[in-house]
């Protein structure tokens, strides 16, 4: 299945995305800088003022909404939630909607995290109907992003790989591929990330990639572990993984640079959406190319 | 999906603290389950700095943290918008600080209540109409404090040198250009604005004889839209 097929609005394929921040709104307003399209986490609509930025922001350029707060890994759902998602998807139209490989939601309390799940068949049942009652409420297909990973399960029967594609397959939804993610998994000692990548992008199923920044921590025991912070800019063997990933892909996929913490000037982000831009260009066949989703 | 429920109880559990629920999780790697405790309280911590900015200031890292965490472990996110949550903080604290962090969630709250609509019309074109009323813009807030909040925010940069004058102080909190701020109001003021929060049709202003009080309510759109 293409997941980039069934919406009527169109990401540009050619440019990176950036993630869009209250801190920039303004900016973003008064300078009108040449940005191809912006992330919204949705939950951060629930303020009426960063509503009414995005509002005006969305006037001028293509939104995606990637939310962190649906913990589609739940093994209680919050099928409420998806009401308030719903109204944010009908009044802001997003291009595309993506959710996590991941769980932060149980007993009617929520977690400020992105939890681990077991890769078995259990996680992956849940998973699947948790996306299926997503999809059917928000009437649209949605991707799932794979996790970072710093514990694995012992009961898992999945490598993350094979459960991503095995519940996007399940469930048609599509898979957000976070470069990032792969890397810093793979340093925590996870998965070949070029073996990962391949396997992902031949699945056919990759409808976004994201690109973002990490940091190495040294744990009290002096281990050293990749942490996802997305904090920093891009990292050089990320940027590897990202040429790797394009010299595999058939079609243009969006692409996003993904920045939440220590957030840096809007202008930093742009470069980083440069350096990204210039590497695609080396694989766009036609530039201009614009998907339909 | 008992399995994964317990799991998910566990999980949580941990992270609120039992740290004998680590062995019954089944991770390959129990030591790196810390990541996720770290984790949360850095989140938040950052996310509670944010908003209550003066009150961290005031009250200095030790004591921010142990109050956040009080609050975080008797007060459970209940929805994932983390801008919404931090709610009575204010409860956790006393004193000058008390008075800090409720005027830092009225800030928020003005955000968070904050609505695109036109401006409001001049006063002027309501005199005809019986059942005409104002209402404040949303998200405005009016509280009321024994502490000279102004004074303490102005000399925000100089530690140490918080101004604490007993008496009453009426504040009007509002948001505008993504910023949250407040002014002081006489009480006269602030007993016509409450007034106005409330609704209030505007043939009953007259009839009270008020009507000097609209050119400054009209004052207030302007200053507000």
């Amino acid at each position: 299945m293409d997941c980039r097929k069934g919406r009527s609005q169109t990401l540009p394929l050619s440019v990176p995305g950036i993630s869009l921040k209250s801190a920039h709104h303004q900016q973003i307003l008064e300078t009108k800088p040449n940005v191809a399209w912006f992330e919204v986490h949705p939950e951060n609509l629930k303020s009426g003022m960063a509503f009414s930025y995005v509002e005006r922001i969305r006037q001028d350029y293509p939104l995606s909404f990637h939310s962190v707060g649906l913990s589609l890994g739940s093994a209680v759902f919050n099928e409420a939630y998806l009401s308030f998602l719903k109204e944010m998807i009908d009044r802001l139209s997003p291009a595309l909607f993506s959710g996590h490989v991941a769980w932060n939601y149980a007993e009617d309390v929520y977690i400020d995290d992105l939890l681990p799940l077991p890769y078995n068949d259990e996680s992956l049942s849940v998973l699947v109907e948790n996306i299926q009652k997503t999809q059917d409420a928000l009437q649209r297909q949605i991707l799932i992003e794979n996790p970072s990973s710093y514990i694995s399960f012992e009961n898992a029967s999945y490598t993350e790989c094979e459960f991503v594609i095995k519940a996007a397959e399940t469930s048609g939804c599509g898979i957000l591929l976070d470069l990032n993610n792969v890397y810093v998994s793979h340093k925590n000692g996870g998965e070949n990330p070029k073996e990962y990548i391949k396997k992902m992008i031949k699945s056919g199923l990759v409808g976004e990639i994201h690109l973002g920044g990490h940091e190495v921590f040294k744990m009290p025991s002096e281990e050293v572990v990749f942490l996802d912070t997305h904090s920093t800019r891009v990292a050089s063997p990320v940027w590897d993984l990202f040429d790797y990933c394009l010299s595999l892909s058939s079609a243009p996929i969006p692409v996003l640079i993904e920045w939440d913490q220590k957030l840096p000037s809007l202008e930093m982000l742009l470069e980083e959406a440069e350096i990204g831009k210039k590497l695609m260009a080396r694989y766009a066949a036609p530039k201009a190319v614009t998907a339909s989703f | 999906m008992q399995h994964l429920k317990q799991l998910q109880h566990r999980f949580k559990m941990l992270l609120s603290g039992q740290k004998d629920e680590e062995a019954s999780l089944q991770v390959a790697d129990v030591g790196r389950l810390f990541l996720y405790q770290e984790n949360q309280t850095k989140r938040l911590l950052s996310s509670f700095s944010h908003k209550y900015k003066k009150t961290h200031d005031y009250l200095g890292d030790v004591l921010f943290k142990e109050v956040v965490l009080k609050y975080a472990h008797d007060h459970p996110m209940e929805s994932p918008c983390l801008c919404a949550y931090g709610k009575g903080l204010n409860a956790y604290i006393t004193g000058v600080g008390h008075e800090i962090a409720r005027m830092e969630w009225a800030m928020n709250e003005s955000l968070l209540g904050f609505k695109t609509q036109p401006n409001l019309p001049p006063v002027e074109t309501f005199s005809s109409g019986e059942k005409a009323y104002f209402t404040l813009k949303a998200g405005i807030q009016l509280i009321t404090s024994y502490c000279d909040l102004k004074k303490i925010w102005l000399n925000r940069e100089k530690t140490g040198v918080l101004y604490h004058e007993k008496g009453v102080y009426y504040f009007l909190v509002a948001a505008h250009a993504q910023k949250s701020f407040f002014i002081e109001v006489s009480q006269k003021d602030y007993a016509f604005l409450g007034l106005l929060k409330l609704g209030v049709l505007l043939s009953i202003i007259q009839k009270t004889g008020k009507t000097d009080m609209l050119k400054k309510f009209q004052n207030y759109c302007t200053f507000l839209s």
